[in-house]
């Protein structure tokens, strides 16, 4: 048995100009497309929202979209689609449910009104995370959860919601974050914390808008490039979680004076 | 085992040519990782019978697979030589078409992955590796996890095309009326970027594996999971179209051109698209030919056709 191997060299051709070397053969057709990764913001827009909390939520999303911008051009192989659920008396689209490139993402200004359903915005959100609705070959998805109450739904929907979450392959693989708004005795901590799949993260406590500001920066930002690293891993049948794994987020040192 | 930078070709056996090219990955050269893929080509010949082997792995790229660069040109070696030498015991004996493929599609997966566990443990034993990112209970597993890769493995023989592969990435057969086969079907994992890998513990039951006449002959390609990717997945319609148009490039300018084309064309993929390492191994089979003691139909493909692979 033999092994013949040999280098074919590269074609080259002469101009006027010189000696160049060229392709000589055009490129194969067919559209090239990068790997999407698809965001989804989960906003709390109840009554209790309203003031100052909503409006650090409004101005730190925009905030942070040329954060994340920023931060994944290191991975120009990403295309990021972006969606935002919004939920009060029920969940419905801020955005969506058409995914929008990163680059023409606008947030439009929440407004306030009604109760906490954040269950039906899980139920929106696991809908979406299908295998159906998401590429195959994209990357994991990145959703993160903004709160500063109780879910007024029935708990044993929103707990149903969660188990929709961790039973879709795209639910699992996700990077799912949550923050929470204000007083610790004022949201429901364990609640939020069910939704998030990173134990280095737990669940971010923004106690005040400088912190809340921080939080979703980091999140988005972080959750975002941990993603589009996207490196290729062997399946492991006892495994159920993300593939993604974030950092711990920064401390945070922020002032007493202007607490939520 | 030839650096993966570097375009390879075996001879004409009579049977058809095969080329081969990997690049590293636009995503690589930015974090200043290596090329995780390799492949290997093989022709020759065993009892008078002419074949041709050639394999493709993909080297998983997450830390807890830190080994994996070597995994990957270890399993195309493991695989090359279990094919060549499953040839080799039946060229010899004179098997029956249907015993040859079957036992194929029984022993391929056990064997190669086999040959594979074992370059492993030797590699392991033979140098010092650093800690392990993700610690497991058992060394043995945990080697195998570090060294985690996927693999494609093909042979072509008088009469028989015979594939296998565990994992992700693309086997296309393009016959000469144009039609495209996957041979295959697809990697069952169903979400995002994990794959069956060859350092599964049931490694040899996640084997898919084929059988196909030689026939009409075609080009058969092998390509890890960064091409198709590139066009948002294999079943997707522009990677048809790419399947298509390459196809018809090599018709046009011969092979040797398309070769002398290729590591810039997969540059150009990755960089502008999945960022991954592309690896394409591409065989240009030639029809089976009409023995007399072979009751088959004469091929209808005019010999002018295969002029020029």
């Amino acid at each position: 048995m033999t092994l013949y191997c040999y280098r074919i060299e590269c074609v080259i051709s002469a101009d006027k100009g010189g000696t160049i070397i060229e392709d000589t053969i055009p490129i194969p057709d067919g559209q090239v497309a990068r790997k999407q990764l698809h965001f989804f913001w989960l906003a709390d827009c109840s009554d209790s929202m309203r003031g100052k909390k909503i409006a650090t939520l409004n101005q730190a999303i925009r905030e942070a979209l040329p954060e994340i911008q920023k931060a994944v051009a290191a991975y120009p192989q990403v295309d990021i689609r972006m969606r935002a659920i919004k939920f009060s008396d029920d969940a419905a689209w801020h955005v969506g449910p058409d995914p929008v490139p990163l680059d023409e993402f606008v947030w439009p200004e929440l407004e306030t009104s009604g109760l906490t359903a954040t269950a039906k915005a899980l139920r929106l959100l696991a809908g979406e995370l299908t295998i159906e609705r998401m590429p195959r070959r994209g990357l994991p998805p990145v959703c993160i959860l903004i709160s500063d109450g109780f879910c007024t739904d029935p708990s044993e929907e929103y707990n149903n919601a969660i188990a929709e979450l961790g039973k879709i392959p795209w639910g699992i693989k996700a990077v799912r974050l949550a923050i929470a708004i204000g007083d610790e005795s004022d949201y429901n901590a364990p609640e939020l914390l069910k939704f998030t799949n990173q134990e280095s993260v737990g669940l971010l406590k923004a106690h005040s808008p400088e912190e809340l500001v921080a939080y979703i920066k980091w999140a988005s930002v972080s959750a975002s490039v941990a993603s589009s690293r996207g490196r290729s891993r062997g399946t492991t049948a006892a495994e159920e979680t993300s593939n993604v794994s974030l950092e711990s987020p920064p401390q945070m040192i922020t002032s007493n004076t202007d607490l939520f | 085992m030839p650096s993966p930078e570097e375009f390879s070709c075996t001879c004409d056996t009579g049977l058809g040519w095969v080329f081969g090219c990997s690049r590293t990955g636009a995503s690589h050269i930015r974090a200043g990782r290596p090329c995780e893929d390799a492949y290997a080509l093989w022709s020759g010949s065993s009892g008078a019978q002419p074949c041709i082997a050639f394999a493709v792995a993909d080297g998983h790229g997450d830390p807890r697979h830190d080994q994996s660069r070597t995994g990957a040109a270890l399993a195309v070696d493991a695989a090359i030589t279990e094919l060549v030498a499953f040839h080799r015991s039946y060229a010899d004996g004179n098997i029956p078409r249907q015993q040859f493929r079957a036992g194929f599609k029984t022993d391929l997966p056990r064997r190669a992955t086999r040959r594979w566990r074992e370059l492993v443990v030797q590699d392991a034993g033979r140098r010092t590796l650093p800690p392990a990112p993700v610690p497991q209970a058992d060394v043995q597993d945990q080697n195998f996890t570090r060294y985690g890769t996927t693999l494609i493995a093909a042979l072509v023989v008088n009469d028989s095309i015979l594939l296998g592969q565990i994992g992700d990435g693309d086997l296309v057969l393009v016959r000469p009326d144009g039609s495209i086969e996957f041979p295959l079907p697809r990697d069952p994992v169903p979400a995002g970027n994990e794959t069956h890998s060859l350092s599964s513990p049931d490694a040899h039951l996640l084997w898919r594996t084929a059988t196909l006449d030689r026939g009409k002959g075609g080009i058969l390609l092998a390509a890890t999971d960064g091409i198709s990717d590139s066009f948002n997945g294999a079943e997707s319609e522009e990677f048809s179209i790419f399947v298509h148009s390459l196809v018809d490039r090599i018709h046009t300018y011969g092979t040797e051109a398309v070769a002398a084309a290729m590591a810039g064309w997969l540059d150009r993929y990755s960089s502008v698209a999945s960022g991954d390492d592309m690896t394409l191994v591409w065989a240009c089979i030639t029809p089976e030919e009409i023995r007399p003691d072979v009751p088959e139909p004469v091929p209808d493909v005019p010999a002018s056709a295969w002029e020029g692979w």
